[in-house]
């Protein structure tokens, strides 16, 4: 918890250093970039980090709400940002909750595939641009940050950069609160043995269509934010290389931390900035960073970082108690 | 025609399924860098055709390169994994990150274009038999595939590695009483499905062209054809490649592309739901 | 045990403080902007590229070209002045990877023009990318020129403004060469394109043209998804139809491969593809020869001299001849140049204002390159091409006939719905 506050008021106080600089703009959209990144890692965290289930089609939420939001603004006409986003979140939630009711009956394994093809077919539909709603690969562009209720002015990039930290503050806020409920609990206990929890009475089931629900929830949230942010939206969002990303941030991060997930999808986003100004072969590092990771850093970067923080834990010590 | 055509295509999923169902049923291994070794022997035969001239050779040396690498493959990475008692996800992903890297690697050392891969000269032209006329070394790709795949048989059901291997399965009392013969024949198995997998890059290229997004194009097809197979069963990878290919060359003949690609998602969805065991399943290796 | 853990302990915590060292003084970097502190005359172009992903064999092409007319300016003034530079000033390339997705392409854009402090845009292939970009060169008042998209939604309403300008043409110009053969073989043609709105777009055109010159009976029309591996089932309805003529709208992988595939089964009708693509003829090698095409660039052109030298030097430079994709590069820096030139100085105002006027006499894709002022599209040669087998270039374009009129199929200025918002706001 401590981590998480001195993080969002690091992330607060961030803009007046900017301010020194000739382009505070461009370094506030990266770090909105950064939060928005890290909100879709975190929401992925609570699916695979909590209850263990490595969904490999995360973006379907991300990009469901993404584009509902989009379509919603564009074609339905609706200003006011708040009911863009909601309008956004009920489709992710819905979406959701439908791959997850399939992904409950299969096994682990076949979760990955069944995810993954749940979003293969998503992104081919906003391809095929039904009832040409979603403008197919050329994407839906010109979406605008209108005032919010009218009254609070969004659209300057300073603006949106402290709308989207408050946001991501309480989303952290409320996901912390629901790992450590019961209903934490059994998600974690899923991780650890799904067939004991079964025996104490739960619908694991149930349960795993709750944890794809709520993690798509925030995934649409931060859906939706993107769509508001680059004012376009385009079928990339539901690739299975973006599904992907959220695997990388959260495995870099450090799954079932909440906060290593944003930390990794920050880290990222940072070395590609840096990596383009140096080198052009980016996605090798990609893929060198999957097989580093899952093989020697499979807790991630995170945990590293708490225990420097920790300081009556002994120099010999190297596990970090949960 | 159009049944050559799926039986052509067919064939490809057939050859490469092989070596992905081995591995799963063995292991209950998921490599998502079956298409990288596909990739890579089809490039070799691109690259090294100029050089040698002997068709054959380059399929012996492609299997060669790529049973090796996918032996090391094995060897460093996931044997590192199963002896840590890692989940089964984590394979997935060093298979994934490997792929990923494979690809850039070659984009990087090879370019990016698309490549020109020719069938071997006498192979080439058109066959005019009866009604029928089609080319070749379309035809030649299914008689290999089906030979690739009765060795594979013989060497399953009649020879004694090949029991063994078949007895294994996910059978982890089977595999501890063999002490530490275990891991060897894992690793040996593995580099067996992934080198025919550079032999069906080699065969398709002058089909299918050659080019680094190979590597990912036709791995959902192929896990959709051998879980409709079942895990582990080489007599289900055949038949249920067979209907794949028919399926998808009918179907794109008679309805939009499209909507053929999202049924084939949609039907592998079905086939996880109802009866993940598929045609010829043996063990519930996806829990 | 404890010794073991101890230093295991210790060696992680100071990785990380190197690692933590490292990372701020590499990024330190990342924060200052990219242009030499002395040199603040120096004139900043931008460019944003395809140059990873699924575009990216022709990104890397429009790259170089760019980079060449750059590299030649700055060397002795190319076509622009007389002495090195413009205006007396160097010019500056900054280079950034999209990686053929739009939020990365955006924030490239912005990186360019906010950290960069870039005078002038350009590039781009997907189309999606450039729609997210000139949204927001609107607000910037930033010129961009795409030099890749030849999609013509990026000219109508909302996406055309004043400061946005297409300097590569479309389908409604592109399919003009079609026209060749079906007045050589006939009007019953077969049309095969990707199955996406570019796609539908081609076969759209392309009908239209053919009309034009010659009684049109559509056989078919079929869109596989984009990048298939197997054209089979379509090549045999093809056969069975026995067209004059197929017209092809395929791109990606799939351009060479049915291609191919379609000569290996036998299919020996006349066949047209949408544009001539050279990294994918090669690819598709024998098997294309006797195909014709559609281009905007000829290495051999009787009018313009300069388009050989420049294919010469362009192999020089990147080791293979170039296609459209590396000659629309080169040209559109050749176009912002001279815009800046005849400004007189750097602001987008008075740059727009000639570009808006500017006709490119010397450019190496034909004498009359200019842009229209009503959407900012620009207007240049079509020239059809048939693929033939060569000793130079292994294989290449024959100039076969030239389009009388290269708008007829655009929408005629007055109606476009653009005139608006081309108004200084």
């Amino acid at each position: 918890m401590g981590a998480g506050i001195l993080l969002i008021v690091g992330a607060a106080v961030l803009p007046l250093f900017f301010a020194l600089t000739a382009h505070a703009e461009y370094l506030q959209y990266t770090v909105v970039r950064m939060m928005i990144l890290g909100l879709y890692a975190m929401s992925f965290d609570l699916l695979f980090g909590f209850t263990g289930i490595f969904s490999f089609g995360h973006a379907a939420a991300f990009g469901a709400s993404a584009y509902a939001s989009a379509i919603l603004f564009t074609r339905f006409k609706i200003a006011d940002p708040i009911l863009v986003i909601a309008g956004g979140l009920v489709f992710a939630v819905i979406i959701s909750a439908i791959v997850g009711y399939l992904s409950s009956r299969v096994g682990n394994v076949a979760v990955f595939l069944v995810t993954f093809a749940s979003t293969e077919v998503m992104q081919l539909i906003a391809f095929s641009n039904p009832w040409n709603l979603t403008n197919g690969e050329n994407g839906i562009s010109g979406i605008q940050r209108m005032a919010i209720l009218g009254l609070a002015p969004i659209k300057a990039e300073l603006n949106f950069y402290y709308f989207t930290l408050i946001v991501l503050a309480l989303s952290y806020f409320i996901l912390r609160k629901i790992v450590s409920s019961p209903l934490g609990d059994v998600f974690q206990g899923i991780k650890g043995n799904a067939e004991r929890v079964r025996f104490l009475g739960y619908n694991v089931e149930q349960c795993k269509v709750a944890s794809f629900s709520i993690s798509g929830l925030f995934a649409g949230l931060a859906g939706s934010l993107n769509a508001l942010h680059e004012g376009t939206v385009a079928p990339e969002v539901l690739s299975w290389f973006f599904s992907g990303d959220a695997v990388l941030f959260t495995v870099l991060g450090g799954p079932g931390t909440l906060l290593g997930p944003i930390l990794g999808a920050s880290i990222i986003v940072l070395v590609q900035e840096i990596l383009s100004d140096i080198f052009r072969e980016w996605l090798v590092f990609v893929g060198i960073s999957y097989v580093i990771l899952i093989l020697f850093l499979p807790k991630g970067l995170f945990p590293i970082f708490s225990e420097i923080g920790k300081k009556n834990i002994p120099v010999g010590s190297s596990k970090v108690s949960k | 025609m159009q049944i050559l055509n799926g039986l052509t295509i067919g064939s490809i999923f057939i050859l490469l399924s092989s070596g992905l169902t081995i591995v799963f049923g063995l292991q209950g291994v998921v490599n998502c860098a079956h298409g990288a070794f596909y990739m890579i022997g089809a490039y070799l035969a691109v690259k090294l055709m100029p050089l040698l001239h002997n068709y054959w050779l380059i399929l012996a040396i492609a299997f060669c390169c790529t049973f090796g690498l996918g032996w090391l493959m094995e060897r460093l990475g996931i044997r590192f994994l199963v002896r840590s008692k890692r989940e089964g996800t984590h394979v997935l992903v060093l298979t994934l990150g490997l792929a990923i890297l494979l690809r850039e690697l070659v984009k990087i050392g090879w370019g990016a274009v698309p490549q020109l891969a020719e069938a071997p000269a006498i192979l080439q032209g058109i066959l005019s038999w009866g009604p029928i006329t089609y080319p070749k070394y379309w035809l030649f790709v299914m008689g290999f595939t089906a030979a690739i795949m009765g060795i594979l048989a013989f060497f399953f059901q009649r020879t004694g590695l090949g029991t063994l291997v078949q007895s294994i399965t996910m059978n982890n009392e089977v595999s501890q009483s063999l002490g530490t013969n275990a891991p060897k024949i894992n690793t040996l198995v593995f580099g067996l499905g992934t080198g025919i997998a550079g032999i069906a890059g080699v065969l398709s290229g002058p089909i299918l062209g050659v080019d680094p997004n190979m590597t990912f194009d036709l791995l959902i097809i192929l896990f959709v054809v051998i879980i409709f197979g079942g895990l582990g069963s080489l007599l289900g990878v055949v038949i249920s490649g067979l209907i794949v290919g028919l399926v998808i060359s009918f179907g794109t003949a008679l309805i939009t592309g499209m909507v053929a690609k999202i049924l084939v998602f949609v039907v592998m969805i079905a086939i996880l739901l109802v009866r993940p065991l598929g045609l010829f399943g043996k063990t519930g290796i996806l829990d | 045990m404890e010794r073991e853990h101890g230093k295991r302990g210790l060696t992680r915590r100071s990785f990380i403080q190197l690692a933590s060292g490292g990372v701020i003084a590499v990024s330190g970097n990342w924060f200052l902007p990219k242009f030499s502190w002395g040199a603040g005359d120096e004139i900043r172009i931008g460019g944003v590229f395809e140059l990873s992903g699924g575009l990216s064999t022709i990104g890397v092409e429009q790259a170089k070209g760019a980079e060449l007319a750059v590299k030649q300016i700055n060397e002795s003034g190319g076509i622009v002045s007389k002495k090195s530079g413009v205006l007396g000033r160097p010019v500056k390339l900054l280079m950034e990877d999209t990686e053929s997705k739009v939020g990365t392409g955006l924030a490239k854009a912005k990186k360019l023009i906010e950290r960069d402090k870039v005078h002038v845009l350009n590039g781009i292939i997907m189309s999606s990318i450039s729609m997210a970009i000139q949204g927001y060169i609107k607000e910037k008042k930033i010129p961009f020129i795409n030099s890749g998209s030849g999609n013509e939604e990026i000219v109508n309403p909302p996406h055309c403004g004043r400061y946005f300008f297409k300097g590569v043409f479309g389908n409604p110009q592109i399919v003009l060469a079609t026209q060749y053969g079906a007045k050589k073989h006939g009007g019953r043609w077969y049309f095969i394109a990707d199955n996406y709105s570019w796609g539908y777009n081609c076969n759209k055109f392309f009908k239209q043209a053919i009309q034009r010159v010659t009684k049109l009976e559509v056989l078919a029309e079929d869109y596989p998804p984009f990048n298939s591996d197997n054209y089979a089932p379509y090549i045999t309805k093809i056969k069975a139809a026995n067209p004059d003529g197929v017209a092809i709208g395929v791109c990606g992988g799939g351009y060479a491969r049915f291609i191919k595939q379609a000569r290996e089964m036998g299919l020996k009708t006349f066949f047209h593809h949408n544009f001539y693509s050279r990294p994918d003829v090669k690819a598709a090698g024998d098997a294309s020869v006797g195909m014709t095409a559609g281009t905007d660039f000829l290495i051999e052109n009787s009018r313009i001299p300069r388009a050989k030298i420049f294919a010469e030097e362009f192999k020089a430079f990147t080791g293979d001849y170039p296609g459209s994709a590396g000659a629309n590069g080169y040209n559109v820096i050749e176009v912002l140049c001279k815009a800046i030139l005849e400004a007189g100085s750097t602001d987008p105002e008075k740059i727009v204002d000639v570009l808006e006027n500017l006709t490119l006499k010397e450019s190496i894709m034909c004498p009359t390159f200019h842009f229209r002022k009503c959407d900012h599209s620009a207007v240049m040669d079509v020239f059809t091409v048939e693929i033939v087998k060569d000793p130079k270039y292994q294989y290449d374009a024959k100039f076969l006939e030239e389009a009388k009129d290269p708008t007829v199929l655009m929408t005629p200025c007055g109606q476009t719905g653009c005139e608006d918002l081309m108004k200084k706001s």
